[in-house]
């Protein structure tokens, strides 16, 4: 059973926790809370939910304001995949070839998500364990706003660069056409991903942490297909879900069944 | 005190006439409810597929039809000529037809905007030296709401005629700075400086990656562009942050812009 990092604080008191390069405070009244949020430059990135009441809040840097009307004491904190899209550009490119498949491993930022309450918890608020830039995917007409991360595209998954806080995501390629497919970014809708940690771990939550399995279908130049893999190969790696998708995958059977149609028709 | 009813008016409540009038209330509330009903499913039919702009004006298609419809029916159990109503009907509209070609050409310039979908409600647009928000699209005119909250109502025709900008129809759009810096600059620092402003300001994207480009060797510098993508919605923040970020690295980095001045020499005595 998984269990995360749980406060109980006393009111007036402001409390700070760094993880990753993200620095959180936060303090409550009998009726309010208060939190703020940044990523200073001066304090060493924590692998681990450091607690820290020796950091003082930046004077600059203002309160949010959640007004809770039921007495909550307690803040509980736990990891959560990306709220959007995630492009993993690496300076090398990677080639797969004709008729073959790979796996590739990439890291994926963390969110960190803070919720109040012992029983029934309510989200307080959640910010990314990194400060992290947007890029955009697809062409300036269409596409969709993404997290950009830079970072070798491993084979071998003990090669991942894992930043402060990352969750390891293996993109498993398929290249069905008859040309090398290459690459030096991928795209992972981590929005629909899910988040394990493995089952024997019992401390440090935020340590080994891995998302769902991303398979990208190669049929030819520019005919690419992405879908997330079912959680069952996740859970036979003894890996146990810890935290659900944002986003519930666009796979029903409907749209896999138009898909074919599509192959097959040419159309 | 006792009212005066001629007894032309009394002989017209007779159960007959009566019985018309019913008839038409029937038939009056029956249509008109029918048509609020069609216009609704249909605008539920089309609501995924259509924008809020087509959806209005499919909406007010059909309910003036139906209004038509219905004033045919109402006039038809009243027993009025239909034929020599909608004769006369057409004499008048060709002398309106005169007399409001503005009008006229208004609707079809309207139409054509409409079916040629260079903008829709909400977009931000550029016509002339206007620029705002279109509120709506009308069979006569465009109504769009600047920046400065002033609303302003421009003719169909006159933007058929002149060139209309859709700042907000793609989702990304590009900032471009342009400045002038002295002949002495080290352009490969330039671009270093420019390239960590982009990267130190969240609103700028990664990709696509920020341009630099030398314009030009004016007279009195270096000219230079330095473009920025960013999503659409954030513009006002880019514009400032990234303004007040090239100034800053600038003065840091000791980088100078040119600027127009005048050497007074004096002549040797």
């Amino acid at each position: 059973m998984t269990r995360f990092p749980r406060w109980e604080l006393e009111p007036g008191v402001v409390y700070h926790w760094t993880l990753g390069t993200l620095s959180i405070w936060i303090s409550r009244t009998t009726a309010d809370w208060l939190y703020a949020w940044s990523y200073p430059q001066t304090v060493e990135p924590a692998t681990d939910l450091t607690f820290d009441t020796e950091v003082p809040k930046p004077e600059d840097l203002a309160w949010t304001r959640v007004i809770a009307p039921d007495e909550r004491r307690s803040v509980s904190f736990a990891p959560r995949l990306a709220d959007r899209g995630v492009v993993i550009k690496s300076d090398e490119s990677v080639t797969v070839l004709p008729r073959s498949n790979a796996e590739l491993h990439v890291p994926l930022p963390v969110w960190l998500v803070v919720s109040t309450g012992e029983g029934e918890q309510r989200l307080l608020f959640e910010a990314p364990t990194r400060e992290l830039h947007r890029r955009w995917f697809g062409s300036s007409m269409q596409g969709s706003l993404c997290y950009s991360v830079f970072s070798r595209l491993a084979s071998d998954r003990r090669a991942v660069e894992l930043q402060p806080v990352s969750a390891i995501c293996p993109i498993r390629i398929r290249n069905h056409s008859n040309e090398q497919f290459r690459t030096d970014s991928v795209f992972v809708q981590a929005s629909q991903c899910r988040l394990y940690r493995p089952r024997s771990q019992t401390s440090s939550p935020f340590a080994n942490l891995e998302a769902s399995t991303v398979v990208v279908t190669v049929a030819g130049t520019d005919e690419l297909s992405f879908s997330i893999a079912s959680d069952r190969s996740r859970l036979a790696d003894d890996l146990e879900q810890i935290a659900d998708w944002r986003k519930r995958p666009d796979d029903s059977w409907w749209k896999r069944g138009y898909m074919l149609f599509q192959r097959i028709s040419n159309y | 005190m006792r009212f005066l009813i001629p007894d032309e008016i009394i002989r017209l409540f007779t159960l007959d006439s009566a019985l018309v009038l019913a008839r038409i209330l029937l038939v009056l509330l029956v249509s008109v409810l029918l048509v609020k009903l069609v216009a609704f499913f249909t605008v539920q039919l089309f609501k995924r597929r259509f924008s809020q702009q087509s959806l209005m004006i499919l909406k007010k298609v059909i309910t003036y039809s139906g209004v038509i419809i219905i004033w045919m029916i109402v006039l038809a159990q009243l027993g009025l000529n239909l034929a020599a109503l909608l004769g006369a009907a057409g004499i008048a509209g060709i002398a309106v037809g005169f007399a409001a070609q503005t009008s006229v050409s208004n609707v079809i310039s309207g139409m054509f905007l409409i079916s040629e979908k260079s903008f829709a409600v909400g977009d931000v647009i550029r016509v002339g030296t206007f620029q705002g928000v279109v509120l709506t699209i009308d069979l006569l005119s465009v109504k769009i709401r600047t920046f400065d909250n002033q609303y302003i109502r421009l003719p169909n025709e006159m933007l058929i005629k002149s060139e209309v900008t859709n700042v907000t129809r793609f989702p990304i759009r590009r900032l471009n700075v342009e400045f002038v810096v002295r002949y002495g600059t080290d352009l490969m620092k330039l671009k270093e400086v420019l390239s960590e402003v982009a990267r130190a300001n969240s609103n700028c994207l990664d990709e696509p990656e920020p341009l630099f480009v030398i314009t030009a060797f004016g007279r009195f510098g270096i000219e230079m562009l330095f473009g920025i993508w960013f999503v659409k919605e954030d513009f006002l923040a880019v514009r400032n942050s990234v303004m007040q970020g090239i100034h800053v690295a600038f003065n840091e980095a000791g980088i100078e812009f040119a600027v127009p001045a005048v050497a007074q020499l004096e002549a040797p005595t």
